[in-house]
């Protein structure tokens, strides 16, 4: 049987992908990253939108994630992504809730994902959320 | 029928993009395990592999129209790809010279955007993000940039020749491991340091510089911004992508592209295609043109910091002064 070569090509290069990423794995590269403390997280949400001015900010229990708000009321949330972070300002399609004592918040974006936080406000964070959905009209 | 060449730079230079990421991933190892991400180096990856499938199934157009033009050359010099000699330097120099017009209107044009975006979109700069190429380039028309290369008759195949060493060359300035390289290089051909800058996002280095293998167009252009020993670089697109599903990454631009021309009014709507990314008819979004004057508004109010006593890449996670690779 022949091997049309350049599907031989498309083999060999996916299998020497898949090495690569493997070795990446077996060095132990990636670490993930922890949100260590407020200084950290106000550097990390400067990130992720320049001069965002922060009125007050809840890290997650394990450092994996946090919640921001401006002085203008927008709110922001930061999760790990990988080695580093990446966040959203949220808008009216974003929801909350909190369920075992772990708040959710859903940015609205599919591929961006449910972010999880252990914090000692959740609820105040899960109705600031709420309050982002644009008021109804009559 | 025109002779082109048998082979490709590209294809024959893999195993030593191979090797050398292996190299850095070694270095990375002993000197800070995050300068590399599995996901992301996968993602990154396959990005190379399904670059060259889609070259291989749509590139044949590009190439078409390139023997096409060929045929209404002004100048009749051309030995076959091969030569003449005199002829490999200039082409060389005009094709970077192409390459940075359409590399800044990849940058400018969001339809363009839409395809050179998938090159940004890690978050890590190594030599994986090198490979991390776009899969719909053949649906932007940057190729015409170099047409008029064709036009005035350098050969098809000597194009192809001078771009496959153009990307290979490219290969190697995707590294936070070398700092900077001799003053007469950093000042001739783009480097790691140079590259760097062209792969943040920070306001201070958003569309700036966009060469290719000689930093001087972005110098007689006015898009050069030397790297910066006050702020380290963070790198990716203003909105990170915050996923590692490939599909997504290739695609995501353009989803949203598509998404805002059908929403948008229709005196609007060639806006969302030709205008610059983040561009919106109601402003609800920022340029980088937007972003860079509201940072510098706000560096105009605060004192300069006290930060910078020691070089970006002395602090970059995988870079010690005096070690390369």
């Amino acid at each position: 049987m022949e091997i049309d070569p350049r599907l031989l090509q498309f083999g060999v290069s996916l299998a020497a992908i898949l090495l690569l990423a493997g070795l990446a794995m077996l060095l132990r590269l990636g670490p993930q990253p922890s949100l260590v403390d407020k200084t950290h997280t106000r550097a990390v949400a400067n990130e992720v939108l320049d001069g965002f001015e922060i009125q007050h900010l809840s890290i997650s229990e394990n450092g994996d994630a946090a919640l921001l708000r401006s002085r203008d009321e927008a709110i922001m949330v930061i999760k790990t992504h990988g080695t580093k972070f990446a966040g959203r300002i949220l808008s009216a399609d974003a929801s909350a809730y909190v369920q075992s004592g772990i708040l959710h918040v859903d940015c609205g974006e599919v591929r961006f994902g449910t972010v999880s936080l252990k914090l000692a406000d959740a609820a105040d964070w899960a109705n600031a959320i709420h309050a982002l959905k644009a008021p109804a009209h009559d | 029928m025109i002779e082109l060449p048998e082979f490709s730079i590209t294809q024959l230079a893999v195993p030593l993009f191979i090797a050398a990421i292996i190299f850095e991933m070694v270095w990375a190892r002993k000197r800070a395990a995050s300068a590399y991400e599995p996901k992301d180096t996968l993602v990154s990856l396959a990005f190379g592999l399904g670059s060259t499938a889609a070259g291989a199934l749509f590139g044949g157009l590009i190439l078409a129209i390139f023997i096409g033009a060929y045929e209404y050359r002004l100048l009749d010099f051309s030995e076959g790809w091969w030569g003449p000699v005199w002829a490999w330097p200039i082409c060389f120099i005009l094709d970077d010279l192409a390459y940075y017009w359409s590399h800044r209107f990849g940058h400018r044009v969001r339809w363009f955007w839409a395809s050179h975006v998938n090159h940004h979109s890690s978050q890590h700069y190594n030599l994986s993000t090198a490979l991390r190429q776009t899969w719909t380039g053949q649906f932007t028309v940057g190729f015409i940039f170099s047409l008029p290369l064709v036009l005035i008759g350098f050969h098809p195949g000597m194009l192809i020749v001078c771009g496959g060493i153009n990307l290979v060359y490219q290969f190697w300035i995707h590294t936070e491991a070398i700092d900077k390289m001799p003053r007469w290089f950093e000042a001739v051909m783009n480097t790691p340091s140079h590259h760097r800058v062209h792969h943040a996002t920070n306001p201070r280095y958003l569309d700036r510089n966009y060469a290719g293998v000689f930093i001087i167009w972005d110098k007689m252009f006015g898009t050069f911004e030397p790297e910066s020993s006050a702020e380290p670089i963070r790198y990716g697109i203003i909105k990170q992508l915050g996923s590692f599903n490939l599909l997504w990454a290739v695609f995501h631009e353009w989803i949203g592209m598509i998404s805002d021309l059908v929403r948008a009014p229709w005196r609007h709507k060639l806006g969302y295609v030709l205008r610059e990314p983040g561009w919106t008819h109601d402003g609800s979004r920022d340029t980088s043109d937007m972003i860079r004057a509201r940072w510098l508004s706000q560096q105009s109010n605060t004192q300069p910091s006290q930060d910078e006593a020691y070089p970006v890449a002395d602090r970059n996670s995988i870079a010690l002064p005096g070690e390369a690779p």
